[in-house]
């Protein structure tokens, strides 16, 4: 099976600092890919490049087969992939199924002209609302939701507007345990979509149960990349991890 | 929808404004009856607010957005007395053109300003203080002495003295930019970029555009104002709207445009405005002096931030599911 996305030696600096190097990576489609490292291991910076935010200063980045340059957020987004962060990414002033429609709202013809449908946005988030059975209203402004059902709104968005990838940056942070839960079953759900899912957090055992692969990342290089089927427990990998750092 | 006491609650917060219209002109009302109780007097509050509700509403558009115009009352001034001054100079100027040349001069400062703010970034607060300032130096150069009214075409003049065709005018452009700020995707985008101008450029929403876009139609706003304004004042005065950034201001957010940008109806703006104008019509009627008028003012603008500050608080309350 061919890979959807395809990193060839990315190498990223931020003046001295070598954020990045020389990282390979390969997302298969449906699959969940745990992306795990401390603070300063390049997580983020891969995200960001990966979401159009920074480009690469060395490598390729291939998308279902073809060499492509991510230039720009859109340019992300026209591949199909999404990313959702805890803070950003939606208005917190807005319903829930504005921002479910944010810069893509369906339009009605009215007369000559062509307006914005609302009650179509409101039908549809509902069906969102219902896929991940989020606990909110359609209606209801976003800032009314917990830090997980915020989330499990933009994976629904990712997911109503199809797309390929979905990044998750880590969205267990500072989340209650239910809401830890919640993203999880959103994971899952992507999943059973047959959408990708590259799920960064520095918190190995919660990814475990539904990861199919963990890549960790160490001071910006890729130390393991591993199916999920060859360690029993989350524990048994987590020593795995420390015995690779250990050694530097 | 079930009718709630938190559903009309919210609904008198929403609505504020004109509640606050109302309670004002009653209060009126009751102080002076014999003033206050006839129909000319209410047509005449509603024709006066008309130059400042074109005002409010361009100081509307820059706060959805979550930026600041403070130049709009040199904007209009300009966009006055440049039109007056070649009307004055061309008596026989064209009918049409002459109607759409306030319109013209306004949209090109606002544009001057959205593009010093929306596209090359700088700060919105510095940058419209600065072109203000131009405005209001270009006014002069161009005109320094009031223009009057009888030196202009009488057409002119007449269309912002008519008070029938100055209100419905107001209300025709109030009702095509409230529809088109809630139902066209531009608008969405315009309170996107006001309620989180990063997550909207995240999701695609090129908001220096639509900054520059904002601060454009406030300018083509002013310039209605300077058409009113001209036919009000049967002329162009030098100092023509030269204080009314803060009334504009304040009629805005009382008028429930949000400091913090994202969301207000400029609908409900105008109800600001007509709070501003029937205030400023009962210190007028009870012989206020100027002195005293200032100091209202700026209480009205202080009130006004505080009651944002406490609306916001109090919609939460409600809003917030149980």
């Amino acid at each position: 099976m061919e890979p959807l996305l395809r990193l060839r030696n990315i190498h990223k600096w931020f003046e001295k600092v070598h954020a990045l190097n020389g990282i390979n990576l390969d997302v298969y489609p449906g699959e969940i890919v745990g992306l795990i490292g401390d603070n300063g291991a390049g997580k983020s910076t891969l995200v960001k490049i990966l979401s159009g935010v920074l480009r690469p200063d060395e490598g390729e980045i291939f998308w279902e087969g073809k060499k492509v340059k991510i230039s720009s957020v859109q340019d992300a987004r026209k591949l199909g992939i999404e990313t959702v962060h805890q803070e950003r990414g939606f208005v917190d002033c807005f319903s829930i199924s504005k921002n479910i429609f944010l810069g893509r709202e369906p339009k009605k013809p009215l007369f000559f002209l062509k307006i914005v449908d609302y009650c179509k946005m409101r039908e549809e988030a509902q069906k969102v609302i219902n896929w991940l059975n989020l606990k909110v209203d359609p209606d209801q402004e976003m800032r009314f939701a917990s830090g997980g059902e915020k989330q499990g709104v933009v994976v629904g968005r990712a997911m109503y507007f199809k797309a390929k990838l979905v990044i998750l940056d880590e969205p267990t942070r500072a989340l209650s345990v239910a809401g830890v839960e919640r993203v999880l079953e959103f994971t899952e759900a992507l999943k059973n979509s047959r959408i990708s899912c590259i799920f960064v957090t520095h918190t190995l055992h919660q990814i475990f149960k539904i990861a199919d692969r963990f890549v960790i990342l160490y001071r910006g290089e890729k130390k393991l990349d591993v199916e999920k089927k060859e360690f029993s427990s989350a524990e048994e990998l987590e020593a795995k991890v420390l015995e690779i750092i250990k050694v530097h | 929808m079930r009718l709630s006491i938190e559903k009309v609650t919210l609904f008198f917060l929403d609505q504020m404004a004109w509640l606050l219209v109302a309670l004002f002109y009653l209060s009126f009302i009751i102080l002076r009856p014999s003033a206050m109780l006839n129909l000319s007097t209410f047509r005449f509050l509603l024709y006066s607010s008309v130059p400042l509700g074109f005002l409010v509403v361009a100081e509307a558009i820059p706060l959805i957005t979550g930026n600041f115009d403070l130049s709009v009352g040199q904007i209009t001034g300009l966009a006055a007395m440049a039109a007056a001054y070649i009307l004055l100079r061309n008596p026989n100027f064209n009918f049409i053109l002459a109607f759409i040349m306030p319109f013209v001069f306004g949209t090109l400062c606002g544009a001057l300003n959205g593009f010093l703010v929306g596209l090359i970034n700088f700060n919105p607060f510095l940058v419209t203080l600065g072109t203000s300032l131009l405005f209001d130096g270009l006014t002069l150069m161009i005109h320094p002495q009031s223009i009057w009214g009888l030196d202009l075409p009488r057409y002119y003049v007449s269309f912002g003295s008519n008070e029938y065709i100055a209100l419905l005018f107001f209300i025709m452009v109030l009702l095509i930019l409230g529809l088109a700020l809630r139902y066209s995707r531009t608008g969405i985008h315009i309170y996107a970029t006001g309620g989180d101008r990063v997550s909207s450029e995240m999701l695609g929403i090129k908001t220096n555009w639509i900054i520059f876009l904002a601060y454009t139609i406030a300018g083509f706003l002013c310039g209605g104002a300077a058409l009113i304004y001209t036919g009000f004042c049967n002329g162009v005065p030098l100092n023509l709207a030269d204080g009314a950034l803060f009334p504009a201001f304040a009629g805005a957010v009382i008028g429930g445009i949000s400091l913090a940008g994202g969301r207000g109806s400029v609908i409900n703006a105008f109800g600001g405005c007509l709070v501003v104008g029937t205030l400023e019509a009962g210190l007028t009627m009870f012989a206020i002096s100027p002195e005293m008028r200032k100091a209202a003012m700026g209480i009205l603008v202080i009130f006004a931030i505080l009651l944002d500050r406490l609306r916001i608080t109090y919609r939460d309350k409600l809003l917030r599911p149980k």
